[in-house]
């Protein structure tokens, strides 16, 4: 039947050809394919979802191709005539540029390992044949004579009636990648040596019940005995398996001269005579037991493929060949999908998935054959590598692989439970190594990795081929490690029964659901095999974050009897009958809510259906509960604060007698955004939340900057009067800040604190402050800078960071709405970045990094998350955020986030940032003004969180970005090195390490007295003493809810201060952190001596002039270490506890 | 500190060692005071008597420089301090630089801004006296950026000079003056919690000082206002020698000049958009030339960007 099919083929060919002349036989082939070919170029995933594959059922001849896309190749002509700006250009010159670092040179290989090979072959053409025996004889003449114990494989019945003998094989082929010249420079330099055990060595049936595995396994062990005699010591020789797959032990030979050494392995295939690939489709069952009839429920697909695939080795070389031959972009294509593999840990070996460039370059050269309409080719050779490889992931994701694939021909094979790609030419099922699970997670991958690679905003390049996806930490949201070592019911197919039962248990809970087994190893050949059954599972999951805390579960209704007698089968004594709201009556489930409800579901079900300790399933600890302590929980007290904001805001726009209506009230605030540290509401911190007002424009504002600020205050004094009116329980008072300026009014000087009774006696007060923000500010700003041209350099300073904080209060209150509306889109968002700030604050970067540059990082690890899905626990995406900082090149590359909830911001936008970003770096190439530069549609400037204030350090100054890469990688390295380990799980200790900062790079740390770290105690302690009592008299208000932080005062007096002799590194505002550390700025390092000047900007020492007596005509000096320590405590006298130096050796 | 001996003077300064005892360190640590005869280069009626000094500490007050010269040298009178003008100051005189260093707070606020209201005054006279208002600070003290001068005016030049020699007798003597000793405690600038719990009581002033505060001022601002208006109204009555009347704001029919950019600009986008587009073919062929320009342009750009990446990775290698 399916030889039938080519000749159909050619027919159509044949007949196209009369028709026209002037086209070539190759394009004639593929006209259909190249509609498909649209598709990929296109590759929307959403509306063109499996039509290259589905395209059996639609008529696509009406749809003629465009253009040659080969002809437009990486040429600068084919980009003009293409005319296509749409695709992110250099996408294309990145994957030529990898293409070429990836290529191995195959002749030089091949040249080097050709000695080798021809004795190898040699070796195995002179093994001496051997009569046949019974199993007893062939037992003990390998055990006296050829001293090999034969790798059996379910060792035969010893009645088994076959017979096992040597004959020399038909002839050897090479095989595997690297014969095949596909390998790439990072793959294992293996070469498979396939001798063919003659036809007449089987009979008909010995396709059946593993007799042909036990005949291959017997001719296996004269082989190795024979490798034995002939070589000597260059070789490791051992018994493994061919693709971790224990139906096929193979010799493996490594030899051991080489540093990289050259593996080679033997492995006997059959003659193509054995068996009937009718009788062997994945629908049979061909182990049979006495009591077993051949039906579906028994069938043995993974050994009939297995067979099928070791009875064809030859057509599979051939079907590559002449894909090589056909098409001229399939070998890069193997190529690019070899490093795609290669970055998720996949490959043919079954515990790695079983799929691997092998069956990557045979399912290509079959699509490039078959699997289109009526069985047409459904890849055209003259697709690009890029094309090809885009559309070889369109058909691993977009096609489920559970409704079997036909390719050449068509069987009948129905829906199972396993992914089936079957080739009727040959017999074999292509996926025959895959598990549900690993099929799963190639699935996802492709699907993600082919949204990356056609992203027109993003190039998906790194994302793609680059970064190492296959980290438990990184990629999987939760996993636990299950020792399966002392469980009694242990065996090769336990890792099966988890699945299915935890797929069962977990139901929508989890998106993915992946387990990770060890390499089964190679063993001597003069023992046995060692047991196949794994000592341990690692279970991954990707997580649905809606369901997955849910802690009611509804069963099946009661009056369904059948239904509910299995779900109380399944779960045992947790099932419970239950009635609901509704007025229906379940079975039902109920979860404790103190631990979290994937793990009662894991324990509880191992222990029931496998008998699974709960103490032999290790769980990765959720990173959220060990870092935010939080006194309240999170969601509720920012649910709080966001209800109460809402009702100040109405209370707001219906106040009567406002001189202005009031145009909007905006929030301005990390704790309005959710991401806050410390939580609103917790006790002992009472942080003021940042409000913008805005009023109606009018000519009755006076055109002056001074008078704007008193008018101000005059204005708030009287929203404040009106609001207790509205609310005796409220509290207002209008504060100063900024008041330095206030002769120029520049900056804000006041602001409007609105101080409102907890909903709890026990927790604080919740604190609003109020701004004015006023258009005409900004303008006089401008005005002032661009007509004043003869400023003064102070006065110019004072212009420019006030336009600077103008346009960060705008920014802001963009900034809150935009990551409001993703917080509730996300929500892990909140957590994620509390973690992340947490990270930032133990590390004492806090001063440097502003809450909205943690926030813009985060949302960014959400918005764009490939090569990864986005992330459902805070946990994975704080790891992910560390990821994102370790590799962000910021010397190099913007930062560009599109924070628009319809993710639209343009190309334009996206290109002008760049541009902008070049300028910055070509304008100041040591960064010693803006390092970071993060972009995003509510700032095309890029700067504006980063930049500093005019006449200041930049807010996040070189050193801090590096440390921060540093910290990143660091802790990126712990991850890793856990993922080495036995359970690759990140223990709780391993995560306290990535929170625990050493103080031992700073020059000098001060440590502040404990009382510090909370206002609140202090501020009591103060009362009980009757100190400043007078203080007290004076204010009504209580000087805790003042959201002045002490810490913080002092580390702006010490900015004020030593900001030009020392950079100062803190936990933050509110954080609560009791230490500041200091890094001398390079010209004050101790012992530098420089010329005396007036304006050195650092208390400095006359430099001892040793021997030379008397006076120094220089006038040299040194910087005053020890003295401006000493002052900086004196400033900080009474909260400052110790000051300590780092210990120079 | 250290074996090698440190000069008693650097340069023409006197290199005077005071001890800073901080309970943070838990020892005395030597801070040094360079100390010269004032001669700036535009010299004033103070200069011969003042005395500069350089490297003063940071939390430096006037009370206590007047301690170090008349009680702990025993030398002259110091009649007032200047502190130099910080990092970022935002006034232009040096002495309005001087009030702010004063505790502003002390004084009640309804003084500050208490004034008659004048009767008919030039805009000019009303400008000063709006500069004058300033909010109360909110920090009972300023501190001075490290290494910061000063100018130490004394009563006289003899005791400017009186008090020079004495400063080179200590720097010379092997005992160091301890810095502030014997200074009455609440003469100290407030330090460490006292600091900011003034702080935080300052930030919040009085609601009827600070509205009497912003009505005075906006009084005053009104003021301004109206004599500003009565002398561009009159501007605009009298012509000038020449025999032009000035133009000047508050005048009718007169835009703004930012009003004006923005007509200006709107009209120039009307007349982009009419006139035939895409009609000759001279126009298709040039938007064409032009849109293949800009591609090759973006692919030059792009291919840059690649092989510069490549440089600074040294190839693509896929991470392991």
């Amino acid at each position: 039947m399916s030889a039938r099919k080519p000749r159909r083929t050619n027919g159509h060919v044949f007949k196209r050809r009369k028709l026209s002349h002037d086209s070539s036989d190759e394009r004639e082939s593929s006209v259909e394919s190249a509609a498909s070919l649209d598709n990929v170029e296109d590759g929307d995933p959403s509306n063109d979802e499996g039509a290259a594959v589905t395209s059996n059922h639609a008529d696509k001849t009406s749809q003629i191709a465009v253009d040659l896309p080969v002809q437009l190749r990486h040429s600068r002509i084919s980009r003009v005539a293409q005319g296509s700006t749409t695709l992110p250009g250099d996408l294309q010159m990145q994957v030529s540029n990898l293409l070429n670092d990836v290529r191995l040179d195959h002749d030089s290989v091949t040249k080097q390992m050709r000695p080798t090979t021809n004795m190898l072959v040699e070796v195995l053409k002179e093994v001496p044949s051997q009569q046949p025996m019974s199993l007893a004889q062939a037992q003990s003449f390998s055990q006296k004579n050829l001293r090999i114990t034969i790798p059996w494989f379910q060792r035969p019945a010893t009645d088994v009636k076959y017979t096992f003998s040597f004959v020399a094989p038909t002839r050897v082929t090479l095989a595997g990648s690297l014969a095949q010249r596909l390998s790439t420079k990072k793959q294992p330099r293996k070469l498979v040596l396939m001798p063919e055990m003659p036809a007449e060595m089987f009979h008909e049936k010995d396709y059946l019940n593993y007799r042909a595995v036990h005949k291959r396994a017997f001719y296996l062990a004269c082989i190795a005995s024979h490798i034995q005699k002939k070589t000597g010591k260059e070789f490791d020789m051992n018994f493994a398996y061919s693709d971790d797959c224990e139906f096929v032990p193979v010799i493996r030979l490594t030899e051991n001269s080489s540093e990289r050494p050259l593996i080679f392995e033997v492995c006997p295939v059959f003659p193509s005579t054995l068996g009937l690939k009718e009788k062997m489709t994945p629908m049979h069952n061909c182990l049979r037991k006495e009591d077993l009839s051949n039906d579906i429920a028994n069938a043995t697909p993974a050994y009939n493929s297995c067979v099928r695939y070791l009875t064809s080795t030859k057509p599979w070389q051939e079907l590559v060949e002449s894909a090589i031959t056909k098409a001229e972009n399939y070998c890069d294509a193997c190529y690019l999908g070899s490093v795609w593999l290669q970055q998720r840990d996949m490959s043919g070996d079954q515990a790695q998935g079983g799929f691997g460039l092998e069956e990557w370059a045979v399912l290509c050269a079959l699509l490039l054959q078959s699997g289109g309409h009526q069985g047409r080719p459904l890849f055209s050779p003259r697709y690009s590598a890029l094309q090809l490889f885009k559309a070889m992931l369109q058909v691993l994701g977009g096609r489920d692989m559970y409704e079997p694939l036909l390719l050449r021909g068509n069987v009948n094979l129905r829906k199972s439970d396993l992914p089936i790609i079957y080739d009727a030419d040959t017999g074999v099922n292509i996926l025959y190594k895959m598990t549900p699970w690993s099929y799963e997670r190639l699935k996802h991958h492709a699907t993600v990795s082919l949204a990356a690679v056609n992203s027109k905003k993003t190039n998906g390049f790194e994302a793609t081929f680059v970064t190492k996806v296959s980290e438990t930490s990184l990629e999987f949201e939760q996993s636990y490690t299950i020792d399966l070592t002392d469980s009694s019911q242990k065996s090769h197919d336990t890792p099966q029964r988890i699945h299915s039962i935890l797929r069962k248990g977990f139901s929508d809970r989890v998106r993915l659901l992946h387990l990770q087994t060890d390499l089964k190893p190679g063993w001597k050949i003069t023992s046995s095999a060692p047991s196949t059954s794994p000592a341990k599972v690692v279970v991954g999951l990707l997580i649905n974050s809606e369901a997955a805390l849910r802690f009611v579960d509804h069963g099946p209704s009661v009056e369904d009897k059948e239904a509910a007698e299995d779900f109380r089968q399944f779960w045992g004594e947790k099932a419970e009958l239950r009635k609901f709201n509704d007025g229906s009556i379940n079975e039902s489930l109920v979860w404790s809510k103190d631990s979290c409800v994937l793990e009662q579901i894991v324990k509880h079900l191992l222990l029931r259906h496998l008998k699974i300790a709960p103490t032999n399933i290790k769980i990765s600890p959720y990173v959220q509960k060990l870092q935010l302590s939080d006194a309240v929980p999170a969601d509720e007290a920012f649910t709080v604060i966001n209800t109460k904001l809402q009702a100040l805001v109405s209370t707001l726009h219906h106040l009567d007698g406002l001189p202005l209506p009031i145009r909007s009230v905006n929030a301005a605030s990390e704790l309005m955004r959710s991401t806050s540290l410390a939580l609103p509401l917790e006790p002992g911190f009472a942080q003021p939340v940042d409000l913008v007002i805005q009023f109606d424009t009018s000519g009755r504002w006076p055109d002056d900057l001074r008078a704007i600020q008193y008018t101000k205050i005059a204005f708030l004094t009287k929203i404040g009067d009106l609001l207790i009116q509205h609310d005796r329980t409220w509290e207002c008072r209008v504060g100063l800040e900024n008041t330095s300026s206030s002769s120029l009014g520049t900056h804000n000087n006041c602001f409007l604190d609105i101080k409102q009774p907890s909903p709890t006696p026990q927790l604080p007060p919740i604190i609003f402050r109020l701004r004015i923000y006023h258009e005409r500010e900004l303008h006089l700003i401008q005005q002032a800078l661009s007509t004043k041209a003869l400023l003064s350099q102070p006065l110019r300073d004072a212009y420019q960071s006030a336009l600077q904080t103008q346009k960060q209060t705008l920014a802001r209150v963009n900034h809150t709405t935009a990551i409001r509306s993703f917080s509730t889109t996300f929500p892990t968002l909140s957590a994620t970045t509390r973690l992340l700030k947490r990270f930032l604050s133990v590390h004492h970067l806090m001063p440097h990094i502003p809450g909205e540059v943690a926030e813009i990082i985060a949302c960014d690890v959400f918005l764009n998350p490939a090569p990864w899905s986005t992330p459902g626990t805070s946990t994975t995406a704080f790891t992910r955020c560390l990821h994102f900082l370790s590799r962000w090149d910021w010397s190099a590359e913007p930062l560009i986030v599109d924070l628009s909830p319809a993710q639209d911001m343009t190309l334009q936008r996206r290109q002008e940032l760049e541009t902008r970003f070049m300028a910055w770096r070509k304008l100041d190439p040591n960064m010693n003004s803006v390092a970071w530069f993060i972009g995003t549609n509510l700032d095309n400037t890029g700067v504006v969180w980063t930049q500093g204030l005019a006449g200041q350090d930049p807010k996040l100054p070189r050193v801090v970005a590096s440390r921060l890469t540093a910290l990143a990688s660091a802790a990126l390295q712990l991850m890793k090195s856990a993922d080495q380990r036995e359970d690759k799980l990140m223990t709780q200790s391993d995560w306290d390490d990535i929170f625990t900062s050493s103080s031992e790079d700073f020059d000098f740390v001060i440590h502040l007295k404990d009382s510090v770290a909370n206002a609140a105690r202090r501020s009591q302690k103060a009362n009980k003493e009757g100190k400043f009592k007078n203080l007290q008299l004076a204010n009504m208000v209580d000087v805790d809810t003042t959201g002045i932080d002490t810490a913080t005062s002092y580390l702006e007096d010490l900015q004020h201060s030593f900001g030009n002799v020392a950079i100062f590194f803190h936990g933050g505002e509110y954080s609560g952190s009791t230490v500041i550390g200091g890094l001398w700025r390079p010209h004050v390092r101790p012992g530098v001596a420089r010329a005396f000047k007036i304006r050195l900007g650092m208390s400095t020492v006359p430099y001892e002039t040793g021997d030379v007596q008397g006076e120094d005509e220089e006038g040299i000096c040194t910087a005053n270490i020890e003295g401006m320590l000493a002052e900086m405590g004196t400033i900080g006298e009474g909260i400052v506890s110790k000051i300590t130096r780092k210990q120079t050796s | 500190m250290s074996k090698g001996k440190v000069p008693h003077e650097v340069k023409d300064y006197v290199a005077l060692p005071v001890i800073l005892q901080s309970t943070a360190s838990g020892k005395d640590v030597k801070h040094y005071i360079y100390i010269k005869a004032s001669e700036p280069d535009v010299p004033d009626q103070d200069s011969p008597r003042s005395l500069f000094l350089v490297n003063i500490p940071v939390t430096t007050t006037d009370a206590q420089l007047r301690h170090l010269f008349t009680t702990q040298l025993s030398a002259g009178h110091v009649e007032h301090v200047h502190f130099a003008a910080q990092d970022g100051a935002l006034s232009t005189s040096s002495s309005a630089l001087i009030a702010t260093t004063k505790p502003t707070v002390t004084e009640p606020l309804t003084t500050l801004g208490k004034r008659k209201r004048p009767a008919q005054t030039t805009p000019a006279e009303i400008e000063t006296k709006l500069s004058s208002y300033k909010l109360p600070s909110t920090y009972p003290s300023t501190f001075h950026v490290a290494g910061s001068t000063a100018i130490a005016v004394f009563l006289d030049r003899t005791s400017r000079d009186q008090s020079l020699r004495a400063c080179r007798k200590a720097a010379k003597s092997s005992k160091s003056l301890i810095w502030s000793a014997g200074l009455a405690a609440d003469k100290f600038p407030s330090l460490g919690p006292g600091r900011y719990e003034a702080q935080s009581k300052f930030t919040f002033p009085p609601r009827a000082d600070l509205l009497a505060l912003a009505n005075d001022f906006m009084t005053t601002y009104s003021d301004l206002e109206a004599a500003r208006a009565r002398e561009s109204a009159k501007r605009r009555a009298e012509p000038d020698e020449d025999g032009f009347i000035t133009v000047t704001r508050g005048s009718k029919g007169v835009v703004k000049s930012d009003e004006a950019e923005a007509i200006k600009a709107k009209a120039k986008e009307k007349q982009d958009k009419t006139g035939l587009q895409n009609f000759y073919r001279w126009q298709m062929r040039e938007k064409r030339r032009e849109e293949q320009g800009a591609l090759l342009r973006q692919f030059d750009e792009e291919k840059r960007r690649v092989t510069e990446m490549r440089q600074r990775r040294g190839g693509v290698v896929p991470e392991r």
